[in-house]
């Protein structure tokens, strides 16, 4: 146990009454140190998880961009190698900031931010067979295949399905994977660049605004999303703690309903299993807060006595991340389907927070 | 609550900047066993609260005498609660008939003698419409529901007929999953008060959306809302879920606003209606959204974030759409303009709001 659970375990009789609500400092025995409150929890939380997450997606999509420069300057073997390595690494970026589905991610009702960038998150549709046939269109078409033009696109016929796509395949009937025939429509058809280039720049656009969200600016509040998921309340009257839980639950369902039950993405990279490895990873991370520097919300549920919740956690994430290693599909969606149990019952009873009540029974 | 009390929200105790000092809500409350209530307050917080042995669901208020509010149990329990708010005392309780369970909901005849009763067959999910006397309790007699599932009633203009949504839903012997998805059959239909008779029947074109509630403007016309059993679809394109039904025509499903279908997850939770704006407030508690349809030309017309938002009313004036969300808020909507104004947002502590709001007379304030 770390030098700092062993001081705050000292503090068990006390810690247990302060649950993760409306407090104080909790202040403890005189001459020893108190739990920090829940919004520095929350503060350390988004600050040393979150927002780098989001800062580390947003150089993944920068960095697509320039690799995608590079390619096509020169198409070459090497090159598309480059670019589709470096849409693996941005997938998996992504990977790990999907689940954050609030704020800039959650910009609208009705087209958020994160259907620009992962358009079978909307509901579930794979819209591979939509893409393909924008493409084609495009690139049949006279209109200059930037960025302002994606921008005008659909959803579902943009970001990273759409990258993955045109990297991945060529536009020829049958599509095929042959890295020798992906390149060789590339060399053929320069306007399949153009729109390689538009869509990165339009997804990198995409990643900066969110991160800016989070960081800078978000909405018409004038202050960084990361402020205010460390305040009292969100836009919409939510705890943040209690939205950062239920996005997390939405997000492995989304997982484990739409993809493991229903359609799995990724498949021309052959890259879904990382990638769902990512976010495990990601989630892990955020509620351990692994850094000496910061405190975490499984580390607060230890120190108030809860330590045999952690332990269930802890080994649901292990099994889920070995399932995701072992590509196996049904212990996956079982190890999921734990953890979002978690995520509903033991995370947030041991930190004391009430979710919703209607959202989830019906009537 | 995580944090310190904010300045744009005013909990118990915390100095009033609510329009509406004084008028009273009612609703189920409670997350747990041995919490169950109904609870009536004000946005100056909480003004009765009377035990219950189940967790509650609708609620209704007798047209003749306010101060009498009943709450009827959630499937699949059994039981109802009858109070009087004015006296502060639970007066009275109802059940089911034998084999059956209640189904949420129910309301008073227009002279306040009679309360019908929404219930189920335990096994086939018949719907039944107890006929019960107001003062009494005692059961007078039945109707159909002419449906399997019913869930909301509410009396017609005049009082002359019930509408009754039956959800299409029969769910297994003390449970909640449905397990007819493949054979539901959802409709409104529209039933004599007097004699049981049925008036009228009426479905959407979606034959996996469950019609689960309802609310009726002075002039007949009825906004019904739905929620679609998707697991029974084979396609993830939106299904409307709302549906408007005017005197002498058909049940028409709104398509304006197809995509917030998606953004409330195939799910509306509750409906109030406002006659002057001619406007319907729908919650989804599972979209954490309030959506606004125009009743008349079937528009979407505005939308607003809530967490976890599920009862709505009108308030006593009828000026505003009273929402309740789950951890305890409660915020009002200006029917006319959809404004709504951050410093008239309450939230009580200690509080959960369950499904449904209702407004209560003001002689009762």
């Amino acid at each position: 146990m770390s030098s700092r659970l062993t001081t705050f375990a000292l503090f068990l009789a006390t810690a247990a009454s302060v649950a993760l609500g409306c407090d104080s400092s909790g202040a403890g025995p005189e001459g020893t140190t108190t739990l920090p409150t829940g919004a520095e929890i929350m503060r350390d939380t988004v600050q040393t998880t979150v927002v780098p997450q989001m800062a580390a997606f947003d150089t993944a999509a920068q960095a697509m961009v320039t690799d995608v420069d590079s390619f096509c300057a020169a198409p070459s073997p090497d090159g598309l190698v480059g670019v589709q390595t470096r849409w693996r690494s941005l997938s998996e970026a992504w990977s790990a900031v999907a689940p954050y589905n609030l704020g800039p991610l959650d910009d609208d009702v009705i087209t958020p931010k994160i259907i620009f960038i992962e358009s079978m998150r909307q509901r579930g549709t794979d819209f591979t067979q939509t893409v393909r046939d924008g493409i084609v269109r495009g690139i049949e078409g006279t209109e200059t295949l930037d960025l302002d033009y994606f921008d005008t696109q659909t959803f579902d016929e943009v970001g990273l399905l759409a990258l993955e796509v045109l990297v991945f395949e060529d536009s020829a009937q049958g599509n095929s994977t042959d890295p020798a025939d992906v390149l060789a429509d590339f060399e053929a058809t320069p306007r399949k660049c153009e729109a390689l280039r538009g869509l990165s720049e339009l997804l990198a656009s995409c990643a900066a605004t969110v991160h800016s969200g989070w960081t800078e600016s978000f909405a018409d509040t004038g202050e960084p999303f990361a402020e205010t998921m460390a305040g009292p309340e969100l836009a919409d009257g939510t705890e943040p703690v209690v939205a950062l839980l239920v996005v997390l639950q939405e997000h492995l369902d989304y997982i484990k309903v739409r993809k493991l039950e229903g359609i799995l993405d990724a498949q021309l990279s052959g890259h879904f299993y990382l990638n769902v490895l990512a976010t495990l990873e990601a989630m892990d991370e955020l509620l351990t807060q692994p850094r000496e520097e910061s405190f975490g919300l499984l580390e607060r549920m230890e120190a108030t006595g809860n330590t045999a919740e952690v332990a269930v956690v802890r080994a649901n994430f292990d099994a889920a991340e070995q399932a995701a290693m072992d590509e196996d599909r049904d212990a996956l969606a079982t190890a999921i389907g734990l953890l979002d149990g978690n995520l509903k019952r033991e995370v947030p009873d041991a930190l004391g927070v009430e979710l919703g009540l209607t959202f989830t029974d019906g009537d | 609550m995580l944090g310190s009390c904010a300045a744009a929200m005013l909990p118990l105790g915390c100095e009033d900047a609510g329009r509406a000092t004084g008028e009273l809500w009612a609703s189920a409350q409670g997350a747990d066993a041995g919490s169950f209530e109904l609870l009536v307050a004000s946005s100056q917080g909480v003004h009765e609260r009377f035990a219950s042995e189940v967790r509650g669901h609708g609620l209704a208020v007798s047209p003749t005498n306010p101060a009498r509010v009943v709450m009827f149990a959630r499937r699949p329990e059994r039981v109802g609660l009858v109070c009087d708010v004015g006296a502060g005392e639970i007066v009275g309780r109802i059940e089911c008939a034998s084999g059956r369970h209640m189904a949420g909901h129910g309301c008073f005849s227009l002279d306040g003698e009679r309360l019908f009763v929404v219930e189920a067959d335990l096994v086939t999910g018949e719907g039944t419409i107890a006929v019960l006397g107001a003062d009494t309790l005692e059961r007078l007699g039945e109707f159909s529901s002419y449906g399997a599932g019913p869930h909301e009633i509410v009396l017609m203009p005049g009082g002359g007929a019930l509408a009754v949504a039956n959800g299409g839903l029969v769910t297994a012997p003390g449970g909640r999953d449905p397990i007819n998805l493949d054979t539901m059959r959802s409709s409104l239909v529209f039933v004599d008060t007097d004699s049981g008779v049925l008036l009228g029947e009426h479905t959407v074109a979606e034959p996996k959306a469950s019609l689960r509630h309802l609310a009726v403007a002075q002039d007949g016309t009825i906004a019904v809302v739905m929620q679609i059993q998707r697991e029974a679809l084979a396609d993830t394109e939106p299904r409307p879920l709302i549906a408007i039904h005017r005197p002498g025509g058909a049940l028409v499903s709104l398509e304006d606003g197809l995509e917030l279908g998606t953004a409330m997850d195939d799910y509306a939770g509750a409906v109030a209606v406002d006659d002057v704006a001619r406007v319907a407030a729908v919650t989804s508690p599972r979209g954490n959204l309030v959506a606004f349809w125009d009743i008349d030309t079937g528009a979407a017309i505005g939308v607003q974030r809530f967490d976890d938002v599920s009862g709505v009313a009108l308030s006593a004036d009828g000026t505003r759409f009273i929402l309740s969300g789950s951890g305890g808020q409660l915020r009002q909507t200006d029917t006319l303009t959809l404004q709504e104004p951050p410093d008239s947002r309450t939230r009580l502590e200690n509080v959960r709001w369950d499904n449904h709001l209702l407004t209560l007379p003001p002689e009762v304030a």
